[in-house]
């Protein structure tokens, strides 16, 4: 058939119907009155020549009716005339509809929400190539901190693993910026031509590095972030090719990287790597401070590389042994490593509130449900009587699912209006401390994903609330009990009572695991929260400060700098204290350990090495922490360059060292292979363990603090200000402090303790506040469905009541029927919900803190709350029926 | 008399556009003819043909027009186009071939 043609036909079917209609009325009254007339010609009268021609054909109507089901587009027409009834219906009952489309926005504006953030963490693409693909390495040593990928370990990936297509490392670095505005430190990294080609990531403007430039004395070259070039640069073409001076070396810029790429770790600048690697010191080939990406060949799984990179630390391990016991690798994805996953918990967090999202829309297509049926019972003559004319099965399921169609994609609609008010909140409340891709990974918003998502749900929707109606509507074959039910006044009805069974226990058994989710989950949060610092992060400000090695080169230099600042901070009026510290507590920056060794307690085993936090302190450090003291002193400013090495240590490195012993006098010094002349260092106090790790957040680890002037180091230091007010308000002071000190000094990551501190636990709010708002609404939308259904089940027996009653029932009687029904049904569902929570609540050990997944207390909290409610739910109507008068109940309609 | 609307599916088209070969025809004037050609053996009534009609004219096989018929009526008579003609020609092919096919089989069987 012609196209063309055949989509004129439909064009006239649907859009001038009229006209069509017109020609077909004209068309079939011709034929009929040509019959008429030869009728007549044959000699019958007028009247009889009618008969006949009627009788000859079927009547009109139907003839036309007929040829309307035959044209092309007639099922189009067909839905249209369903919706357009299904708004008439919605119209005429607009509290029904309000409700409805209300709910399922509710519901559906929830699910797309939480799916925003679940795209933007999980699913969205990075803009590198196929970000599916890629993965990161890292050094595992049990009870720490995740590490870095050493070179010993990328040179035995590079030359034996056989999962990679590719491979390339980064080394953090950071610069100091003078030219061209404030002095600014800025991230950045030292990084192989293979780490781009490997990410498959190309310049913008100007070019990458290339293999020649990236060999030892290569030329000084570099490549600038598209922020930074706008911001620093104002994005000007013409940076390509002049020359920056980068902490004292002339380099020439070469190129501009995308936008928002910053890998590793925030950097905006990037040097071609340039070391040989086969020619350095073993203690930096064995150091864990690379960043290794790689991608993994086609057909490669995660788990295989991972088990063959596992193999080849083994090995590493046989050719270092005492190096490098105790140590092995882990493969993880690039995108776990991005958003802070090593363990997978924001994964899970965000698949369970996923689930418990899914679980409300249930809540609510539960309520819609329960509403359409109860509507159903007026309908239900409609549609027997409708059945009775001809309409057939389908016809009517079909006119049911539009209908429910029509009300979930109004409810849809309204519910992606609700998203876009809800990102925002999603995106302060920001799930993940991510390190890299910070742009991408944070910005929660609503895009195509998310709009096919909610397509996909509001379709579920309608397919799942139509489900009782229609399958009530299909099952009732039989047009006669329909017909005569109308009088509701027998014990009828039981299908429609089987289906509002089904819905309270179907609701109840849903909301169980939903509050018991977030039940748990919110106290993990407070535990979380309650957790024992070891320091007070109120009224405290930090500063990240990275003195140049340039101007710096001497430690006495950088510790006279020191001196300075601290002196020159806590002359800024309201400032009550300031210490340095070489990594405050849980930092984001690469944190140092040291292995150590207690005189008179040499490790057992040769293959033990104790490792303890390593932080350099200033005297007034630990004071300005606010740590609390178990025994001994602090350190203060004797603690001179020339004075006795001392230490202060943590409660746990006390416990790990000298069990049962008191520390104060005995002394502990540092390991470091191939460097024997550390001294011995006497312990002076004990304080309680701070949480110094940032990743291990749960557990404590050893933590020592030795004075900065003590220790000849050359590590970038941490500035903590206790000051007397809000220290956000003394930022700048803190700033032109420094500048007074060295104009040229940068000074970066400005934050106040608390933010800080908040933002080691986001995933947890985040999970914990959503889980409770998700649980609340839960919980409202369960009390609305299970009372409006048990009060209709119960007004669905008002007939019945008063027909035993009339019989000789008394209010007791009735009040025990009514009660005890929706007793069984409360009892079935919470059975059915508690043996739900149980099992899915074991999915969540990982995520919480100090609460078991099957907590007793919750679950009996829980299950009371929703048998409270549900019992009131059938009480209140359970009441009122007993006051019935039998014969306005056998009357009732 | 056989109505059955499962047998007479293709086979009304065909005997539609066969009859419109001849001449164009109104609707009373396609039923009256079928009915006397097929002596009685195919009875058409409106409820059948209307739809019939409406389907080949939507499939461009057959082109209704509206003309005064001799009792000064207007009604609308249907005419072969060319692409109902070269139908047509497809579908006397393709009966001829399953009569053949069918009278086969009968005869075998006796």
């Amino acid at each position: 058939m012609l196209w063309t043609r055949r989509f004129k036909t439909l064009h006239q079917t649907l859009f001038r119907r009229e006209k069509v209609e017109e020609q077909l009325d004209e068309e079939v009254l011709a034929y009929f009155e040509t019959l008429i007339e030869r009728y007549m010609e044959q000699g019958m009268s007028t009247e009889e020549a009618h008969r006949a021609a009627r009788i000859k054909c079927d009547g009109p109507e139907q003839v036309k009716q007929r040829v309307r089901e035959e044209r092309v587009g007639a099922t189009i027409e067909a839905i249209f005339r369903d919706m357009h009834y299904a708004g008439r219906m919605m119209a005429k009952n607009p509290g029904f509809a309000i409700v409805t489309v209300l709910t399922l926005a509710l519901g559906i504006g929830a699910n797309a929400a939480i799916f925003s953030a679940l795209n933007t963490v999980l699913l969205r693409p990075l803009p590198v190539k196929e970000i599916n693909r890629l993965v990161f390495s890292v050094g595992l040593r049990e009870g720490f901190d995740p590490f870095g990928t050493s070179l010993v370990e990328y040179e035995a990936f590079r030359d034996h693993a056989h999962s990679f297509a590719n491979l390339g490392i980064a080394l953090q670095r950071s610069f100091n910026l003078v030219e061209r505005g404030e002095p600014e430190r800025v991230q950045g990294a030292a990084i192989q031509s293979d780490y781009l080609a490997t990410l498959g990531v190309t310049s913008i403007l100007g070019r990458t590095f290339n293999a020649q430039e990236d060999h030892t004395g290569g030329p000084a070259v570099a490549l600038i972030g598209y922020g930074l070039w706008q911001r620093r640069f104002g994005g000007d073409a013409s940076l390509i090719g002049q020359s920056l001076n980068l902490d004292g070396r002339p380099t020439t810029i070469i190129g501009i990287l995308p936008p928002t790429f910053d890998l590793p770790n925030s950097a905006e600048i990037w040097v071609p790597y340039q070391r040989n690697i086969a020619g350095l010191p073993l203690s930096d080939r064995l150091a864990h401070d690379h960043e290794l990406v790689a991608r993994l060949k086609p057909g490669v799984t995660l788990p295989q590389t991972d088990a063959e990179l596992k193999a080849i630390a083994k090995e590493l391990e046989r050719e270092y042994p005492r190096e490098r016991a105790g140590w092995t690798v882990r493969a993880i994805w690039l995108r776990q490593e991005l958003i802070g996953d090593l363990n997978g918990r924001i994964e899970k967090s965000l698949v369970m509130l996923t689930a418990a999202v899914a679980f409300l829309l249930f809540i609510c297509c539960g309520n819609v449900a329960s509403l359409l049926l109860a509507r159903g019972v007026t309908r239900e003559r409609e549609i027997a009587l409708r059945r009775a004319l001809g309409a057939d099965r389908w016809r009517v399921v079909r006119q049911l699912l539009t209908e429910s169609i029509v009300l979930a994609t109004v409810g849809g609609s309204a519910g992606l209006l609700l998203a876009y008010s809800i990102v925002p909140v999603l995106r302060r409340l920001n799930p993940i401390a991510t390190v890299g891709f910070v742009g991408p990974l944070t910005d929660i918003r609503i895009d195509g994903r998310v709009i096919g998502f909610v397509v996909l749900v509001t379709a579920l929707t309608a397919i799942i609330c139509a489900v009782t109606p229609v399958a009530k509507a299909a099952a009732g074959n039989d047009l006669m009990p329909l017909m005569k039910e109308g009088g509701q006044r027998g014990i009828a009805g039981t299908a429609r009572r089987k289906w509002l069974a089904v819905l309270v226990i179907a609701e109840l058994a849903i909301a169980v695991p939903l509050l018991a989710g977030g039940g748990l989950l919110i106290q993990s949060f407070e535990r979380l929260q309650a957790t024992e610092m070891g320091f007070r992060p109120e009224r405290l400000l930090a500063v990240h400060i990275v003195p140049s090695p340039t101007k710096y080169p001497e430690f006495r230099q950088r510790a006279a700098f020191v001196r300075q600042i601290v002196d020159t901070v806590k002359n800024i009026p309201g400032v009550e204290s300031a210490g340095v510290t070489t990594n405050m507590p849980l930092s984001t920056f690469i944190s140092y350990d040291s292995v150590f060794t207690i005189e008179g307690h040499p490790p057992v085993n040769p293959n033990d090495v104790p490792i303890t936090a390593h932080r350099l302190v200033s005297p007034e450090y630990l004071q300005t922490l606010g740590v609390t003291l178990v025994n001994g002193r602090l350190l203060d400013a004797h603690d001179s360059a020339e004075g006795l090495p001392v230490v202060v240590i943590s409660e746990e490195l006390a416990r790990q060292g000298w069990a049962g012993e008191d520390p104060i006098g005995k002394r502990i010094k540092r390991v470091r292979p191939g460097q024997e002349n550390f001294p011995w260092l006497t312990v002076v106090g004990v304080i309680k363990d701070v949480k110094e790790d940032r990743f291990n957040f749960r557990i404590d680890r050893p933590a020592w603090y030795l004075p900065y002037e003590q220790t000849e180091n050359a590590m970038p230091l941490d500035l903590v200000v206790k000051t007397g007010g809000d220290p956000a308000g003394f930022a700048t002071a803190v700033r032109a402090a420094v500048h007074m000190v060295d104009p040229d000094q940068a000074v970066s990551n400005v934050t106040t303790m608390q933010a800080h501190v908040a933002g080691v636990t986001v995933t947890e709010r985040f999970s914990a506040v959503l889980m409770g708002a998700l649980a609340a609404l839960g919980l409202t939308l369960a009390i609305i469905g299970l009372y409006g259904t048990m009060a209709y089940s119960v007004s669905r027996q008002t007939g019945e009541m008063g027909l035993r009653v009339a019989l000789g029932a008394t209010p007791r009687d009735i009040f025990q029927m009514v009660v005890g029904r929706g007793l069984r049904l409360i009892a079935a569902g919470l059975c059915v919900g508690l043996i739900c929570a149980f099992v899915l609540m074991r999915f969540l050990s990982g995520a919480l803190y100090r609460v078991s997944p099957s907590d007793p207390v919750t679950f009996g909290v829980v299950g009371a709350l929703l048998a409270v409610v549900a019992l009131a739910a059938c009480y209140i109507p359970a009441r009122r029926a007993t006051a019935v008068d039998p014969i306005v109940a056998l009357r009732y309609e | 008399m056989p109505k059955n609307a499962d047998l007479l599916q293709g086979t009304l088209d065909l005997l539609i556009l066969r009859t419109l070969e001849l001449q164009p025809l109104h609707g009373v004037g396609i039923s009256d003819r079928i009915e006397q050609v097929t002596r009685g053996v195919f009875v058409v009534g409106p409820g059948s043909l209307f739809p019939a009609l409406h389907r080949l004219a939507a499939k461009g096989w057959i082109e209704g027009e509206w003309t005064e018929s001799e009792g000064k009526r207007r009604v609308k008579v249907y005419g072969l186009t060319g692409s109902g003609r070269a139908q047509l020609a497809g579908a006397k092919r393709n009966w001829q071939r399953i009569l053949t096919a069918m009278n086969r089989v009968l005869a075998e069987e006796s």
